[in-house]
């Protein structure tokens, strides 16, 4: 496969989920602005708001370390090191989350 | 809420104990290719574990889809994707190695196979970044338009 072709499609998908990134930290911004004052279920959207935001940064290190990696090969063992991080954290906090919407439903 | 508390509370026990016991491996000198070999471990297991997270997610999203608002399957769909993207990961990663184990005697299938997941790989990510992105929108326009049918279906009775 062209290195070229990958490289030049991996830099186009950095640069979509980075735009996705940063409109959806906005969203975020603004659903934790319309959360003021609930206090019913506070707990499933903390976790939500948690999540999403770590969902986001692993976006945006996947993206910006893709674009690193191509510029300074040596930093692709501290970018696979912070998305490893970021993923187990991640899992954590999906899983409050599932075990917090449940609680609701009920 | 206690019980939240509490296990959110034994939770990050058991993050803080991972990362100390890692701390005796971290001062030993290991090889570079036990290095390797481990750090590509990790890597998996935690494609793994975010791919078992992010289904578990997407089931109680699911649910809470089929009973609110329709805004919530989007995240779930989009959760799906992310375990697809964490298999694939894994995979490719495993893949890797297997090649470096063997090296040229593969007869080009792993090569294939690592190529289409290096292809793969961006699609897929930016699929699940937009069904989010979409998601997130409907929820917020739902919060500040129907903040009733967020969490409950639009017209039920009460």
């Amino acid at each position: 496969m062209n290195e070229l072709f990958l490289i030049l499609l991996n830099a186009a998908a950095s640069v979509v989920i980075i735009v996705c990134s940063v409109l959806s930290l906005q969203l975020l911004i603004g659903i934790s602005r319309e959360l003021k004052g609930l206090e019913e279920i506070d707990v499933m959207w903390k976790y939500f708001i948690i999540m999403s935001g770590l969902f986001i940064l692993l976006g945006m290190t996947r993206a910006l370390g893709t674009i690193g990696t191509v510029i300074f090969s040596d930093i692709q063992p501290i970018f696979e090191s912070l998305i490893s991080v970021i993923l187990i954290i991640f899992a954590v906090f999906a899983v409050l989350l599932s075990i917090s919407l449940e609680e609701i439903t009920e | 809420m206690r019980e939240f508390s509490g296990m959110k509370t034994k939770i990050n026990l058991m993050i803080i104990m991972f990362f100390l016991l890692l701390a005796p491996a971290a001062g030993s000198t290991p090889s570079a290719r036990s290095l390797e070999i481990s750090g590509a471990i990790i890597q998996i297991a935690a494609f793994l574990l975010a791919m078992c997270g992010s289904l578990f997610l997407a089931s109680g999203l699911w649910i809470r889809g089929e009973k609110g608002s329709e805004s919530w399957k989007y995240l779930s769909i989009s959760m799906i994707m992310f375990a697809v993207w964490n298999v694939i990961m894994a995979f490719g990663l495993m893949i890797g190695s297997l090649m470096a184990k063997s090296g040229n005697d593969t007869g080009g299938v792993f090569e294939n196979l690592l190529n289409i997941i290096n292809v793969l790989d961006p699609v897929i990510e930016v699929v699940v970044f937009m069904i989010l992105l979409f998601g997130m929108q409907n929820i917020i326009k739902m919060m500040r338009t129907k903040p009733w049918a967020v969490f409950g279906k639009e017209g039920s009775d009460e």
